[in-house]
């Protein structure tokens, strides 16, 4: 105080008091506290709160349930609807996939007239003036669409109709085979289509029928159920699989014979033949003279396959009953398809796995033929207007020639869709559709369920959904609809509305099943064309030819997510080829990326071969939807191979007498998986039943540890994957991208080996050339407890939890790699570059907020998802209880339809994970190293006859 | 002014005017691309309306989980 009063206070310690005064004075002032007030339109969001809409995905004539999360109004992740009574949670790998395509930076963004950007007003008024003239000169106008699928469409469309009476509408799926829907009709009087019950049935055949594929999510989970050793389901199910090309239902056969497709009709003929001696009465109409030709033993011969397991396949069905299944692909001709529906008949299966009571008569789809006359019509100038809803002829109609001749012949063309494709062209009036997240809808796939689309996010662009389109014109014509097909469906929904779209599905009673009387004359005629063997020469194959895994029929084709998925047998990405047998590469002296030109008739396309281990003699295969013309990522990758469809044969999507003519170029295949063998190591783990059975249980291996004990004082999280119910699907894999904001490389990197994908799905085959099997096993980090990474990080930047994880600090990463080196299980990857920032605009909006966007020189891998842990504890916490079992379920396992991944805390011994942990089915990946893994391996099973005859 | 010019100097003159003229010809010319040439073939063809910056709002009348 003397200091403070005496004169010579020095000039730093006035400074330093007055510092402290101001500081003193501004800390003491009284801040106004304002005035806290209710809002008055509360906000539609909040921040850091996720909102979650049913929805419906729809491809073709399947309608998937989804439930689709957004945070801030952005929808960024879709799993399947838990309210749907058989998918169960359970959805598409390309319903879950498609959430990218909303932000699809291609994406048209407001209507272009005459190749000039203009406004919804103007677009319409030239529409409408192109209508009214057609009416007034009584002209007709050309509708064409994909499947509608939906009673709404359908009802607008009729309406359309009656006010614009000359307008005529096909619905067209390009990659869907006919057979199908004609064998239906002609057997049963319509084409209906049952649902197959593989969840009921115990012994299955398939002709060349990919079930397993993650576009059948129900099919899977049926398939998983039966794949326990003994359960509440009973004994395990048995699959035969006879097929031409390796799919992943013949991966996962008990039996599989490499079989030409031509001759799967007269196969499926031979095995009613055999029951037919065997006791089992033929259905009324059919002769047992029509099915003389087929003797299985003289099949077997001619496919190389062995006698005694087709009469053991017959055995099997006979004594599964009304519990078996027999199904024909949809790339076979309609004599297969008629012939499994006599197998099905006879074995009393209608009513128990071919259920017939949610069945509804399906939308009539126009055939290729029948687009062609269309087409043809337009060329000839028959057609005022044509409107091209979402589907792509100009890319996927395979006579391009007819089409351009079409195109031009019409006055007025329009499209509605997403994109400037290949159709919009060639179109004056190009209208920009709403994204399926943005829209409004109703869907059929069954009689006893309707699932309803609502928007998860208002239209990001100056869009509209293509039945608002389809309004304006019917009101523009002097119709009196709603003005927005919002309103057009609640009026038809009515009340209870608000309930039903909360839940996403609607359920009707079930119709009792109706009796289903096989016409005999159908399937007499049907065996009297199976039994004519086509000419086999060694010069010419058989081709099939299906949708892409990823990108379908290539609508798909602009999604990074889905050109970079591996395809689930080959692991080709980024592209296509045709599969060879191993056996006709070497006669023809081809290798992998060999291009060589496919002649069907007087058409050829150039496309690399792949050789497929499995795949049968004499029988190529092939992935359509690729080689699209526009696209920024689209363009130019994989071959188009649509063309081939306009040559000649019995069957769309089944070619016979196809030549191979070798070219000199070749070209690079992107494989994600560049080793195919387990070489000798027992990684993927299978036995049979009867080995299993005999098997005693191995003590897990305990290697010396120099580690101290670890301790997890309040959860230890696991996973349990269980291979024998796993198909490799590769759900998963886009699962897990969506949800963890994993980047797409690219083509060159991919080459590199640079691809970024957390979890992987390993395949590898074992066996010969012909009777190749497959094995898959998917892969993630293993969280190890004593995990060889973490010891070799020189910054400390992978380090364990207390609750098990192996964790990744990002920022104190500096890219030493060493931990990717060191890990046994190769499942970490590096950011060679900043990828994030290479993305275009808006598709970042994608990104999970939840989830760190890694930068460049990183490293990364599997957190098993420990943003939901996370979110799962602090929503138990707020709700005052403990975790419980369920409350965490990580992206992968969530979207898996086999249910094969199953997740949980260690330290709970009632926990699922504990027990599956705990089976004598269980094992851990290189145990022997000591790493000590924290996922638990179910090894797979197998249900061969001779194991369990 | 000297009557005689440096060679060291002219020579840099001249590379920075060569450089000067390369760049403005590659932005006259990609300028003319983006006008003339732009519009549906061009660059913009793959995005027309590039610009237009989405916009993110909840939906309207959808019914969430939470409602």
């Amino acid at each position: 105080m003397k200091e403070l009063f005496d004169r010579r206070l020095s000039r730093k310690r006035f400074l330093a008091l007055l510092g402290a005064s101001t500081a003193l004075a501004t800390g003491c002032s009284r801040k106004g506290r304002g005035l806290a007030l209710p809002y008055t339109k509360k906000p539609r969001l909040t921040p850091g709160v996720a909102e979650r809409y049913a929805g419906t995905f729809q491809e073709g004539l399947e309608a998937y349930s989804v439930l689709v999360k957004t945070r801030e109004g952005r929808p960024i992740h879709i799993e399947g609807n838990d309210k749907h009574p058989s998918l169960r949670g359970k959805t598409s790998l390309r319903a879950i996939a498609d959430v990218l395509r909303l932000y699809d930076p291609d994406r048209l963004r407001r209507p272009i007239l005459d190749r000039k950007a203009a406004s919804w007003e103007q677009a319409q008024t030239r529409i409408l003036s192109g209508l009214k003239a057609a009416k007034a000169e009584r002209k007709p106008i050309l509708l064409l669409s994909n499947a509608l699928l939906s009673p709404s469409r359908k009802a607008l469309l009729a309406e359309l109709r009656n006010a614009l009476p000359g307008l005529s509408h096909a619905a067209w799926e390009p990659a869907l085979g006919e057979s199908e829907a004609e064998a239906l009709a002609a057997c049963f009087g319509d084409a209906r289509r049952p649902r197959l019950r593989l969840d009921k049935a115990k012994a299955v055949v398939c002709f060349e029928a990919g079930i397993l594929g993650a576009d059948h999510p129900q099919e899977i989970a049926g398939f998983a159920a039966g794949r326990a050793p003994a359960g509440a389901e009973g004994p395990m199910n048995r699959l035969y699989v006879f097929e031409g090309g390796m799919s992943l239902a013949g991966a996962n056969a008990d039996h599989r014979c490499a079989w030409r497709p031509s001759r799967a009709a007269a196969l499926a003929f031979a095995l009613a033949r055999q029951l037919h001696q065997k006791g089992v009465p033929l259905p009324s109409g059919v002769d047992p003279a029509a099915l003389a030709p087929f003797d299985i033993d003289a099949l077997a011969r001619e496919q190389g396959a062995d006698p005694a397991l087709l009469r053991g396949l017959a055995d099997d069905l006979k004594k599964a009953g009304g519990l078996s299944l027999a199904i024909a692909g949809p790339s076979l001709p309609a004599q297969a398809h008629a012939a499994s529906h006599l197998l099905n008949y006879m074995l009393g299966a209608h009513g128990r796995t071919v259920d017939w009571a949610s069945s509804t008569q399906p939308e009539a789809l126009a055939s290729l033929a029948g687009l062609r006359r269309l087409l043809s019509d337009a060329a000839a100038g028959r057609f005022a207007a044509a409107i091209f809803w979402g589907i792509n002829p100009a890319y996927s109609f395979p006579d391009h020639e007819l089409w351009k001749s079409a195109a031009a012949a019409v006055p007025l063309r329009i499209r509605i869709g997403l994109h400037v494709d290949e159709t919009a062209q060639d179109c004056q009036v190009i209208l920009p559709e709403n994204h399926w997240l943005e829209s409004w809808g109703d869907y059929e796939s069954s009689s006893d369920l309707l699932c309803l689309q609502q928007p998860a996010v208002e239209p990001l662009y100056d869009t509209k959904q293509g039945e608002d389109v389809l309004l304006g014109m019917l009101n523009g014509l002097g119709g009196k609809a709603p003005s927005s097909y919002r309103e057009y469906l609640m009026r038809r929904w009515g009340k209870g509305a608000d309930a039903a779209l909360h839940d996403g599905v609607v359920l009707w009673p079930r119709s009792a099943p109706r009796a289903r009387s096989l016409n005999g004359h159908a399937v007499n005629q049907a065996a009297k064309k199976a039994g004519t063997k086509p000419a086999l020469s060694t010069s010419a194959f058989e081709l099939i030819l299906a949708p892409a895994a990823g990108v379908h029929d290539g609508r798909y084709a602009n999604s990074g997510w889905l050109q970079e998925l591996p395809e689930p047998m080959t692991k080709l990405t980024w592209g296509n080829a045709a599969s060879i047998s191993p056996q006709d590469a070497e006669r023809l002296s081809l290798e992998n990326g060999d291009v060589v030109r496919l002649e069907a008739g007087s058409l050829s396309v150039a496309v690399p071969i792949v050789i497929q281990p499995g795949q049968a003699p004499g029988v190529l295969s092939a992935s359509l939807g690729y080689g699209r013309r526009t696209g920024s990522v689209a363009r130019g990758v994989g071959v188009n191979l649509f063309p081939l469809l306009a040559s000649e044969s019995e069957a769309r999507l089944l070619k016979l007498g196809v030549t191979i003519v070798r070219t000199r170029d070749r070209r690079t295949l992107l494989f994600a998986q560049r080793h195919d063998s387990m070489e000798g190591r027992d990684v993927a783990r299978s036995f049979s039943l009867a080995e299993y059975a005999g098997r005693k249980p191995e003590p897990r291996p305990d290697p010396a540890t120099l580690y101290p004990p670890q301790k997890f004082p309040k959860h230890k999280w696991a996973m349990a994957v269980d291979l024998s119910a796993c198909v490799g699907c590769e759900a998963c894999v886009i699962a897990c991208q969506s949800e963890n904001n994993i980047p797409t490389v690219g083509p060159e990197r991919v080459a590199r080996g640079r691809e970024m994908h957390w979890m992987r799905v390993d395949r590898y085959y074992l066996g010969g050339p012909r009777d190749a099997r497959a094995r898959f096993q998917p892969m993630l980090c293993q969280q190890c407890d004593d995990a060889p990474c973490e010891t070799v990080c020189p910054v400390a930047a992978t380090t364990h939890s207390d609750e098990g994880l192996n964790q990744m600090a990002y920022n104190r990463c500096v890219g030493t790699r060493y931990c990717q080196n060191n890990c046994p299980y190769k499942v970490r990857r590096f950011n060679f570059f900043e990828y994030a920032a290479e993305l275009q605009a808006p598709a970042d909006l994608v990104f999970n907020p939840e989830v760190s966007v890694r930068p460049r020189g990183v490293m990364e891998k599997c957190t098993f998802c420990i943003q939901r842990i996370q979110e799962a504890k602090q929503l138990a916490k707020a709700a005052g209880r403990d975790l419980r079992e369920g409350d965490i379920e990580p992206a992968c396992a969530a979207a898996c339809p086999a249910r094969a991944i199953v997740f949980g805390d260690l330290r709970d011994p009632s926990s699922r994970v504990s027990r599956l942990a705990q089976s004598d089915r269980s094992y851990r990946l290189l145990e022997e190293i000591g790493a000590r893994p924290s996922v638990f391996y179910l090894f797979d099973l197998t249900n061969p006859r001779e194991a369990h005859g | 002014m000297p009557a005689t010019v440096d060679r060291r100097g002219f020579l840099k003159s001249l590379a920075l005017g060569l450089g000067a003229l390369t760049l403005g010809l590659k932005d006259a010319l990609d300028g003319l691309r983006k006008s003339a040439l732009g519009g549906f073939f061009g660059a913009e063809a793959e995005r027309p309306g590039a610009a237009q910056a989405p916009k993110i709002e909840p939906p309207r009348h959808s019914v969430s989980r939470r409602s």
